[in-house]
């Protein structure tokens, strides 16, 4: 249950694709290359008059939230090593409040 | 254990700060250090991949000596003590015989091999230690000279860098615009310059204009994207400066006190008015308006460059109508404008110009050897006056002519040219005629098993003490593991250089790093102790405002670091070495324009080098969580272009021209120009075995790639971005490579 309180949210507008959160996360997780803890799709957005390269990461249903680490004081491992840090961890209630105040950002209970 | 990254491991310039988990003496784990303000924490996906690279086992771990002929990949294992003796007899022989000069020592880009190798070189007697296969010296040499010669000192984007605090810190000042040139954050940071920093900017509000022939992740979220024609960066600086100049957006204030040739600079950009610069770089004139605008009207304003600046024909000159934008529009040594980068407390680990080689040399050659023979000073000028290394292109020609005198030995450390150098097919027959070559690797790569006479292998940062300054703050580089026999590019190049100089006045490289943090006042072990040290902020190799304050002159006047104490939009060193003293733009030599002929059977415009994270140049390829990412060697091809051509997304093409051709997998995109195709570069394929030399040639798109296309003063020019080809189906990809499908078990 107290793992259902807690929640990634994600701000994909700054998200540059880069991979170092699928691989944190498996060195976090040990996992080999045929699985992983978050992906990363891609999509288009319409943002004004342009078209919006997006890269979408979506944690797969092997994300613990890192409970390992969390337990540790440490962030999650994806969180600590986004280099534009674009994903945060916490509490959902105040994730929630947080993906309120800016568009283009995913919530991610686990 | 606290640590920075810098060359191999990750590979690049960087200097990210980590967290090594050492447990039983072996690399257990890697995290990025929190509290380094370089990286705050993150880390990309080569240095999160760190384990698999450094114990993969194709990892090279012992010294090998060739057995069988050259190429044939037949060696056997040696011990140092052996290798030592054996390369110090060798090497000494090439020296009685023909001149230490004959004996040419080379690096691959600015890694932590470069003070090493020049200390090597130096200590033996050669003054040949280049960059070798990079056709004009090409990778930021060319912009650095036009920066020393414009305006004294090296400038780069400052965002936050050089402060403690960083985007907090009270005395940085958001920068309201960045332009990319040529560059792509997200994919590459780029001379000790972290990518991610703009997109940090970004998220504050700046603002970007990205100068790039395809729509990039940047692009989308950029103010202005200039869909660029490869190599025309010249004409568009031109352009833009024009708009500046004519609608009087510049800083009449700066220019008039700091500034001169401004006259002069007018003159020449009116040649370039927005409609003939948009008729050559094919961006819309009302674009080129608004971008020029945009950044005048910014206070303050940067530019982050890229290679391409460099590659485009007379690639110094263009580097100098980028620099006088930045410079007439009051940006230089203003918060988050364009800083000028020194290393922190002024300790050099890295020779970054003439005067700072002497520090890894003792002063152990007469000054006239090494500006007298070293290769290229007599055909270009430039390699003599301002710059510190030889000329590739020369040395190669030397190889071949013996002319004025025999290159007979290389030291290879961390450069695979045959995959990433220009025309390798020469390249090739050049280093087999020569008698005796050194690789230094950590992988066995096409180029070492091809041409090594002699394999050692070479540590990672992990397994390395170092220093490194490039630029703030001062870091210790703390060796964490061991891995069997590998040893860092410094150990290696000291033990022989003391061997050929008994009076290199260090004992050890820790004594070397004793000596070298002399200016900053601390012995190696408290900096090791401390992980890196920033200077008091007024320290004057640190930014801001330093030009009106005497700290960049030797003699402490205020100005600038020039003949004049200006900023000299017209250059006076260029005058008086006999080149153009204002920007310039050539059209490149392989363009529909230049050669139409060659065009009817070539139509496409071939630009090359995309950069990804995953890999650094041809390195990473082994690193199957890398490759992963980026399985095969792709060329991006527009949709109205594959149609006609019955190519389709995922098919296998050769990509040819008149000089050769490779085979390459078609990513079809909208995001690129319909007349233009690109592709990334360093492509090898270790699974295919070094009998094999890994499949050097399978998806080299540097077949494609002509030599000698230096500029009129040699720096700049080489021929990577803007080429001409064709493309068509191929009867299939290559054998005996991986496949996407084989990374995900």
């Amino acid at each position: 249950m107290a793992s259902q309180q807690y929640a990634l949210l994600i701000d994909f507008e700054w998200c540059t694709g880069c991979y170092s959160c699928v691989i944190a996360g498996r060195n976090a997780n040990q996992l080999d290359l045929s699985r992983a803890c978050i992906t990363i799709g891609s999509g288009l957005r319409q943002d004004g008059g342009r078209v919006a390269l997006d890269f979408l990461p979506e944690p797969t249903s092997l994300c613990n939230l890192c409970g390992p680490r969390t337990r540790r004081g440490l962030d999650p491992a994806c969180v600590h090593h986004c280099p534009p840090r674009v994903i945060r961890y916490g509490p959902r209630p105040e994730l929630e409040e947080l993906q309120k105040q800016k568009p283009n950002q995913s919530l991610w209970p686990i | 254990m606290r640590s920075v990254t810098w060359s191999a491991g990750p590979g690049c310039h960087g200097g990210c700060g980590v967290l090594l988990d050492v447990g039983n003496g072996r690399l257990e784990g890697i995290e990025g250090d929190p509290e380094h303000p370089y990286n705050r924490g993150s880390l990309c996906p080569r240095a999160l991949t760190m384990q698999e690279y450094t114990y993969h086992p194709d990892r090279l771990l012992h010294p090998l000596r060739r057995v069988g002929k050259r190429g044939e990949d037949r060696w056997e294992r040696v011990s140092w003590d052996e290798v030592f003796d054996e390369l110090e007899r060798r090497m000494a022989a090439v020296k009685e015989r023909h001149g230490p000069e004959s004996m040419a020592f080379i690096q691959g880009t600015g890694r932590d091999v470069g003070a090493w190798l020049l200390m090597l070189a130096y200590s033996y007697g050669s003054p040949n230690w280049l960059q070798g296969g990079l056709t004009g010296n090409s990778c930021y040499h060319p912009r650095l000279g036009a920066m020393k010669v414009v305006q004294g000192d090296y400038a780069v984007p400052d965002c936050g860098q050089f402060l403690p605090g960083r985007y907090d810190d009270p005395d940085f000042r958001l920068p309201e615009v960045i332009v990319c040139w040529g560059y792509n954050p997200p994919a590459t940071c780029t001379d000790g310059f972290y990518g991610n920093w703009i997109v940090d900017c970004m998220k504050r509000g700046t603002k970007v204009i990205v100068i790039d022939p395809y729509y990039t992740w940047t692009a989308s979220r950029a103010e202005h994207w200039l869909q660029i024609r490869p190599g025309t960066d010249g004409a568009l600086a031109l352009g833009f400066l024009h708009v500046i100049i004519e609608e009087g957006l510049y800083d009449k204030e700066f220019v008039e006190r700091w500034c001169s040739g401004f006259d002069k600079l007018r003159q020449r950009a009116l040649e370039y008015p927005p409609s003939r610069v948009s008729e050559i770089t094919w961006v819309p004139e009302e674009q080129i308006k608004a971008a020029a605008r945009l950044f005048a009207a910014a206070k303050p304003a940067s530019i982050q460059w890229g290679v391409p600046i460099d590659m485009c024909p007379e690639g110094f000159g263009v580097a100098m109508g980028v620099i006088d934008l930045w410079a007439i529009t009051g940006n230089i040594e203003v918060p988050g404008g364009m800083a000028f980068a020194k290393p922190a407390f002024g300790v050099w680990p890295y020779p970054m110009d003439q005067e700072s080689v002497r520090g890894f040399t003792g002063n152990v050659m007469d000054p006239e050897v090494f500006f007298e023979k070293r290769v290229g000073t007599k055909e270009y000028p430039i390699t003599r006056n301002f710059h510190w290394r030889a000329h590739s292109d020369v040395l190669i020609d030397q190889i071949f002519s013996a002319e004025p005198y025999p290159i007979k030995a290389a030291w290879i450390a961390g450069n695979n040219f045959l995959v990433d150098g220009a025309n390798p097919k020469r390249l090739l027959e050049a280093f087999n005629r020569l008698d005796l070559i050194v690789v230094v690797d950590l992988f066995m790569t096409p180029t070492a098993a091809a041409l090594a006479d002699f394999v050692l292998p070479a540590a990672t940062f992990a397994e390395k003490e170092g220093v490194r300054a490039w630029w703030a703050p001062l870091n210790a580089i703390n060796k964490a593991i061991s891995v069997a026999e590998c040893k860092p590019d410094s150990e290696i190049c000291f033990e022989l250089a003391r061997r050929f100089n008994p009076s290199l006045p260090w004992k050890s490289m820790r004594d070397f790093w004793e000596s070298l943090l002399k200016p900053a006042g601390v012995t190696f072990e408290e900096l090791s102790r401390e992980q890196f040290m920033w200077p008091d902020k007024a320290d004057k190799s640190l930014p801001y405002h330093r030009y009106t304050k005497g700290e960049l002159r030797a003699d402490g006047n205020p100005g600038f670091n020039t003949p004049s104490g200006k900023v000299e939009l017209y250059s006076s060193l260029m005058e008086q070495w006999g080149h153009d003293p204002l920007p310039v733009f050539v059209e490149p030599a392989m363009s529909p324009y230049s050669a139409p002929e060659l065009a009817e059977e070539y139509p496409l415009i071939l630009t090359t080098g995309g950069r990804t994270i995953a890999f650094f140049h041809s390195e990473h390829r082994q690193i199957r969580s890398l490759r992963q990412i980026h399985p095969y060697p792709e060329v991006m091809v527009h949709p109205g272009t594959a149609g006609p051509l019955g190519i389709q997304d995922g098919d296998w093409v050769w990509v040819e021209n008149h000089l050769g051709r490779c085979k390459r997998k078609v990513s079809v995109t909208n995001l690129i120009h319909p007349r233009v195709v690109a592709a990334s570069h360093g492509w090898w394929f270790p699974e295919k075995g070094a009998d094999e030399w890994f499949g050097v040639w399978d998806a080299n798109l540097n077949l494609l790639i002509p030599h000698n296309t230096q500029s009129s003063h040699g720096f700049g020019g080489g021929q990577y971005k803007a080429l001409l080809c064709k493309l068509y189906k191929a009867d299939g990809g290559i054998p005996g490579i991986i496949e996407k499908q084989d990374l995900h078990g």
